[in-house]
């Protein structure tokens, strides 16, 4: 005997009720594999801009140094991305990376973070940030002009920056206002991507001395490295790290490779996603227990056919199996119609926001594993419960 | 079609002081009060008696349904309450056969199919079942409904698929109960009279449980219950005398 078939003929002969009974699954694997298939896609979208930022890019900044010379840092002022975190890196630094004449570094290049705010003569300023850095970071970050040049003495504007400021009139050779002092725009930047840490298209760029003018500092927030290559990133980091403890005793910063940062992203969108699946889980569970509670009516609207069976020689373990692969099809039925869902919306919902999300195989294959789980746990009960039943009793019943 | 068969002097069913009671205290059930039935291979046995005598709850425990709480029972010389669940079903797919009162076969099934049920839990190789089914089918002359469902077919019609499908896989025991109490007369006439074909060709061993007079006329010894015991075990030649005589006096 044919148990699958069994199976099937009964969830079709109820098929309103079988629809019914697997819209709970259908709902429960739907919203867990459309949230992990979106945030792969995001986890996606997130690496692909990476790789057109650069992988090769090593960050060193400020850090509080090793404790046996914890008191030196604290006379040199300084600003960056950790503010409180005074700055001992120089342009000789950079300088001195640049000079290395090691193979695995092509470039390095200071960057200072300029706290004050941009805006057109007596307006009031935009949402710019404003940075000082060398032309070389440019060539680094793989930044190209669309108007003037990269290396002239003025500002330098990110894409959206200049739009922000001069909307679509020209902004070359027009002059903006950074903190007290009126700089010339001398470039603008094609747009790119933005990546972790990094947004030039909302970025006024200002050459080091000017930034240093504006601010007072001596010192750099941030020296981003180019490697040779991607590969090259460890080889790059050892060198920079020897280069750097040769001038910084104290070992007063951090090297962060653009990978690390991009795991920390990824990393922290992987728990989000997962954590949001879990509560989507809770939707497969209530799937399973709708699943039990038509089992149960099932079992009993066929106390007749269990003991025909029964009588003819069926044994406990027949009609277990029998119970249990019609709840383990119809949590199957309900997990494929819920992937089939999920992977259509996934689709919709991923060209619309614009990230690469689609099915992956592996959501397909945890959602159809999660399925048959939820068909067995909550169909062994009533399947145990058919299988129990004497015979004598159930064709009594008439 | 070969029956397996005891030829030996034990006889194939032999009850001895078999109680079943329900229920505990004050709510006890006697359903059976010590019944002693010894019924021989090839015999064909009615079990008659009023509703609550006891013939069905009889019949359960002869067909491994229930289990007595007292007393002993056993089949072709194998003490039957020593088995377990799983062996009572095991033996009961391959040795007992039963026909229900009212239709019990099963709906979405065609009548091949329905015949090749228990032979199939009996994990029997397809083919052979299939030989087996359709030998049944012709036996009781009904090889041409094979295909038919069973809302296909009138009462009688599908009373003998179920005939048919107890007799295929060649049991020790036929049980039935009440086999004529969901059909009319004349389907009844005629599942009796397939009752009777069989039982003269293959010789198998029938117990039927009834109240209807024309039901039990049809067998060779009459077991009559009541209230959990028997009252009576005649052939039905003697009976006929008696109702006969009895008849007379009247």
């Amino acid at each position: 005997m044919n148990t699958f078939a069994i199976a099937w003929d009964s969830i079709w002969h109820h098929r309103t009720r079988s629809f019914l009974t697997a819209l709970g699954i259908i709902i429960g694997v739907f919203a867990v594999v459309t949230l992990t298939s979106l945030g792969g896609g995001v986890r996606k979208y997130v690496s692909q801009k990476f790789v057109g930022v650069g992988a090769n890019l090593i960050t060193v900044t400020p850090s509080v140094p090793s404790a046996h010379s914890s008191s030196r840092g604290s006379k040199f002022r300084g600003g960056g991305p950790f503010s409180n975190i005074p700055s001992t890196l120089t342009v000789s630094d950079v300088n001195a990376l640049n000079h290395s004449h090691h193979s695995v570094i092509k470039d390095a290049a200071g960057m200072l973070t300029v706290p004050d705010l941009i805006g057109l003569p007596k307006k009031s300023p935009v949402s710019a940030s404003v940075s000082g850095t060398s032309s070389t970071f440019f060539t680094i970050e793989n930044l190209k002009a669309q108007a003037g040049t990269l290396t002239g003495k003025g500002v330098v504007l990110g894409d959206k920056a200049a739009k922000e400021l001069f909307g679509h009139h020209p902004a070359l050779g027009r002059k903006v206002v950074i903190g007290k002092k009126d700089v010339t725009v001398t470039g603008v930047l094609k747009s790119a991507n933005s990546g972790p840490g990094f947004t030039p298209n909302t970025t006024a760029y200002l050459p080091l001395k000017t930034a240093f003018a504006l601010t007072g500092q001596k010192t750099v927030s941030e020296i981003v490295v180019a490697a040779s290559s991607a590969n090259n990133v460890s080889p790059a980091v050892t060198v920079t790290r020897h280069i750097l403890l040769n001038r910084h005793p104290s070992h007063d910063f951090k090297i962060i490779t653009s990978k690390e940062l991009l795991s920390t992203v990824i990393s922290t969108t992987r728990t989000i996603t997962d954590f949001l699946a879990g509560i989507a889980g809770i939707a497969l569970v209530v799937g399973g227990i709708g699943i039990m509670n038509i089992m149960l009516v099932t079992v009993s609207e066929r106390f007749r056919e269990i003991g025909i069976r029964k009588a003819l020689g069926a044994r406990d373990g027949d009609i277990l199996v029998q119970f249990l692969t019609e709840s383990v099809l119809l949590a199957v039925i309900g997990g494929l119609v819920g992937t089939i869902l999920a992977g259509l919306v996934t689709h919709v919902v991923g060209k619309a926001i614009g990230i690469p999300a689609n099915l992956t195989l592996d959501s397909v294959i945890t959602a159809v594993s999660f399925s048959i789980a939820v068909g067995v746990v909550f169909g062994v009960l009533p399947a145990f419960r058919a299988a129990r039943l004497m015979p004598a009793e159930a064709l009594r019943t008439e | 079609m070969a029956v397996e068969q005891n030829v030996g002097s034990q006889p194939l069913i032999e009850v001895r002081d078999l109680v079943r009671t329900y229920g505990e205290g004050e709510a006890t059930v006697h359903a059976l009060r010590g019944i002693d039935l010894s019924i021989n291979a090839r015999e064909m046995v009615a079990l008659m008696g009023p509703s609550g005598s006891g013939k069905s709850t009889l019949m359960n425990i002869l067909g491994l349904f229930d289990r007595p709480s007292r007393g002993s029972y056993s089949l072709d010389g194998q003490d039957m309450t020593r088995l377990s669940r799983r062996q009572q079903a095991s033996y009961r797919g391959r040795h007992i056969a039963f026909v229900f009162q009212g239709i019990h076969l099963l709906p979405r099934l065609s009548a091949l199919a329905n015949v090749e049920l228990p032979m199939s839990y009996a994990r029997m190789p397809a083919s052979e079942r299939r030989k087996q089914a359709m030998q049944a089918l012709e036996l009781l002359g009904i090889a041409h409904l094979k295909d038919r469902y069973p809302g296909q077919m009138s009462g009688g019609q599908a009373q003998r698929v179920a005939i048919a499908r107890a007799i295929a896989p060649n049991p020790l025991l036929l049980l039935a109960d009440e086999p004529t109490g969901a059909l009319d007369r004349k389907s009844g006439a005629l599942v009796l009279q397939a009752f009777q074909e069989l039982h003269a060709n293959t010789g198998v061993t029938i117990v039927v449980v009834t109240h209807d007079p024309t039901v039990s006329q049809h067998a060779e010894r009459i077991v009559s219950l009541e209230d959990g015991q028997i009252i009576d075990d005649c052939p039905v030649e003697d009976r006929l005398i008696a109702s006969h005589s009895e008849g007379g006096q009247s």
